[in-house]
């Protein structure tokens, strides 16, 4: 069930990304800003309803399986990652009804799924430091949703560095960019400081030590002073467009360089060591 | 002082401290860090750089050393960063606090009027007599949790209406968990307690020793695995004694530490251990008790462990070797290896290497070596952190003070209605951060019926 679950998610992610192309091309055509592209939108959300509700079925028959969250492997938290992004991109369709940004994010949800399909999917037992099921849960969740919310503002960010030398009319205004993307990382820094805050409370319980300079809590935090960077100049400095945009993309980065980090940092986080 | 304190209150100097903090913290996740007991001996540092970082970072390995990058968080320009930040965020704070009490009062009704004036307002008419687009507009601000002051000038009336007015207070909140996280983290290094390898042996009792004057008897420990063999749970069943008398006893497991008068046991490592009798050549006893193998190593696939014990009395050391189980062709389970060597590490020479039975004497140089039992050893980390509650207040404020500003922003509007032959005429200016919900700003030119061409006000982008 859960594989099935799964290669349909895939494959619907598929579908929205050829439906997207028909937006875009939709878009172009219209007159007027926003106009094009009615219908396919309609499905496009659809499918990403649809995509929600597998990979919900994905996490929990895995949940059922192993008896635990999605947070002992790359395939797991790929998954719960694709998961907050999609979860989030129809919160934000709900919120600003800009289809092109939420299902420009999906095709990032693609990715991490695709790139799921390739790690080994077989569920492993949890080691004892990682048996506290609600503090890892949680601290797991937070953390899916906050990324979901950095994706989103990445691509927001994406589309206002292209709306900068020449404002194209089948995109979504600068402005409404701009505010969108703000929005994000006011609903992702507080998960990911509340995903360092319940790691840290976990670690204490743990290890009696809330903060080891752990690589991958090292990674989490150089990530949060970016987006605490994006936030100071914006709110503070009252830095708007392009230079907040080029510190959300570097922000970015640093989510995947966290992400991924579990390949190359040893410490408490690597799974293969844990 | 000036200078020094418009650069410490500087916002862009925050900035820069972050990024840089981010900087250096990018250096503490790349290169690999010297362990805590590696910092605490430059003997073993110098080991540590001689076969960790040469081998990694080659000729690199001195010029990272000279910035401490191998032990970043404790460096020099991390400490120093560290501090300018604290006292950026201490200035800053001290800064706002005038512009804070403002906000918190709301502006002066008398000089809303003159701020209108200032030419940054927009204008535009109503269908609406004055009265009716003054009741509405108080009305529409009040549903929506505004408050709302009336004043009348100049013929007209002007509204001030505020909302969330203590919510920039929240920075307040994020600036001072900042600085009672630090506060925290140095309290609780400075004042708190620390033991990151207290070994017991299966049977034994150890005393923690000062400042507490409990012992750990631990009377069993079980390791226990799953079929794929990745570790389960580890378990140490213990008593704690206060002058021999059992105060306290229990099973400590990973997650689940023990709690002693604030002190914290937490489970942390295991490994094997034996009880090992030497006796002289006249029988007369030279040591009894436990031994630890706590040093895993690996050969040809099979993984021991080994401790080492010095001989009372001369030169002599010897290496104990446990069995790697079923497989292992040199030491058969039920057996141990000593190995002994005269001198001193690393000159060291070896003398012999003979297998015993357990519980069976093994004679060596006229001693004999008798290895009474196999047992395990639980390694306990014990803790006690009094700055641990600022930590956990500081991760609270931090989420009030974010949840505060950006959840219910300050929101400010100066309104004025001035009667006209036809309905009326107002203005408006928004004042704070006029990127707040123009959404809001709309709803209310709809709801006092303007006409004509007002529109919010569109926030030029910086870029």
């Amino acid at each position: 069930m859960q594989a099935i679950f799964f290669w349909a998610s895939l494959l619907a992610l598929g579908f929205i990304t050829l439906l997207l192309i028909a937006y875009i091309i939709s878009l172009r055509n219209a007159r007027a800003q926003g106009t094009g592209g009615g219908t396919i939108q309609q499905i496009l959300l659809g499918l990403m309803v649809l995509v929600f509700i597998l990979l919900t079925g994905v996490i929990a028959t895995r949940w059922i399986d192993t008896g635990h969250g999605p947070f002992s492997s790359m395939y797991e938290f790929a998954i719960a990652f694709s998961w907050g992004i999609v979860g989030l991109g129809i919160l934000y369709w709900a919120r600003f009804r800009v289809m092109l940004v939420s299902g420009a994010s999906s095709l990032i949800a693609l990715a991490l799924l695709a790139y799921a399909a390739f790690q080994p999917s077989e569920a492993s037992e949890l080691v004892p430091a990682l048996q506290q099921s609600f503090l890892l849960s949680t601290h797991v969740a937070a953390a899916a949703l906050s990324y979901g919310a950095f994706t989103i503002g990445f691509v927001c960010a994406i589309m206002f560095l292209m709306q900068r030398k020449q404002v194209k009319r089948w995109m979504p205004s600068p402005e409404t960019l701009d505010r969108i993307s703000y929005h994000t990382a006011i609903v992702g820094f507080p998960l990911l400081t509340l995903v360092i805050i319940l790691g840290a409370i976990w670690a204490e319980y743990s290890w009696g030590r809330y903060w080891a300079w752990d690589p991958k809590e090292t990674a989490a935090l150089i990530t949060w002073f970016f987006y605490a960077a994006y936030l100071h100049t914006r709110v503070l400095k009252g830095w708007q467009g392009t230079r907040s945009a080029i510190l959300l993309v570097i922000a970015f980065i640093a989510v995947i360089f966290t992400f991924f980090g579990n390949y190359f940092f040893s410490g408490l986080h690597a799974f293969e060591v844990v | 002082m000036k200078p020094v304190w418009r650069i410490f209150s500087s916002v862009r100097l925050a900035l820069w401290i972050i990024l840089l903090l981010a900087l250096v913290s990018i250096a503490g996740v790349l290169l690999r860090q010297m362990p805590p007991a590696v910092t605490a001996d430059p003997e073993l540092v110098e080991l540590w750089l001689e076969q960790i970082a040469q081998p990694a970072y080659g000729g690199m390995t001195s010029v990272y050393n000279f910035f401490g990058l191998f032990d970043v968080f404790h460096s020099p320009i991390f400490l120093i960063l560290g501090g300018v930040l604290i006292i950026n965020i201490t200035v800053c704070s001290l800064k706002r606090w005038p512009s804070l009490v403002k906000i918190g009062r709301g502006v002066n009704t008398d000089s809303a009027a003159r701020l209108l004036d200032k030419g940054n307002a927009t204008r535009g008419t109503s269908k609406l007599s004055a009265a009716e687009a003054t009741t509405t507009s108080k009305g529409f601000f009040t549903r929506r949790g505004y408050r709302v002051r009336e004043h009348l000038a100049d013929g007209g009336t002007v509204l001030v209406a505020d909302k969330n007015r203590f919510a920039p207070w929240g920075t307040y909140a994020i600036h001072l968990s900042l600085i009672l996280l630090i506060a925290g983290y140095i309290f609780g290094s400075y004042s708190g307690y620390t033991d990151d390898a207290f070994i017991v042996v299966e049977g034994e009792t150890r005393a923690v020793g000062f400042p507490y004057d409990v012992s750990i008897r631990l009377e069993s420990f079980e390791d226990e695995y799953y079929t794929d063999g990745s570790p389960k749970d580890y378990r140490a069943q213990v008593e704690l004694l206060v002058n021999a008398q059992v105060v306290e006893e229990g099973l400590i497991r990973v997650n689940y530490p023990m709690d002693y008068d604030g002190l914290k046991i937490y489970q942390s490592f295991f490994g094997p251990a034996v009880t090992l009798l030497i006796n002289d050549g006249e029988g007369q006893e030279i040591f009894h008790g436990p031994v630890t193998l706590p040093n895993p190593f690996t050969v040809d696939g099979l993984s021991r462990s080994s401790g080492r014990l010095d001989l009372p009395g001369n030169d002599i050391f010897v290496f104990i070797i446990n069995s790697a189980g079923p497989a292992d062709p040199i030491i058969p389970p039920g057996e141990v290896r000593l190995e002994f060597y005269e001198g001193s590490l690393p000159e060291s020479e070896f003398i012999d290497g003979l297998n015993t039975q357990v519980g069976t004497a093994l004679e060596f140089q006229g001693n004999s070596f008798t290895v009474e039992n196999e047992l395990q050893f639980s390694g306990f980390q014990l803790r006690e952190d009094p700055g641990l509650w600022m930590i956990w207040t500081a991760f609270t404020l931090f989420m009030i003070g974010l949840g505060v500003v950006f959840y219910y922003p300050h929101r400010q509007i100066i309104i004025a209605v001035h009667p006209e032959v036809k309905g009326s005429r107002f203005s408006y200016n928004i004042l704070g951060k006029k990127d707040l919900n123009p959404e809001e700003i709309q709803s209310f030119t709809q709801a006092i019926g303007a006409t004509g061409q007002i529109q919010p006000k569109k926030l030029e982008r910086k870029s």
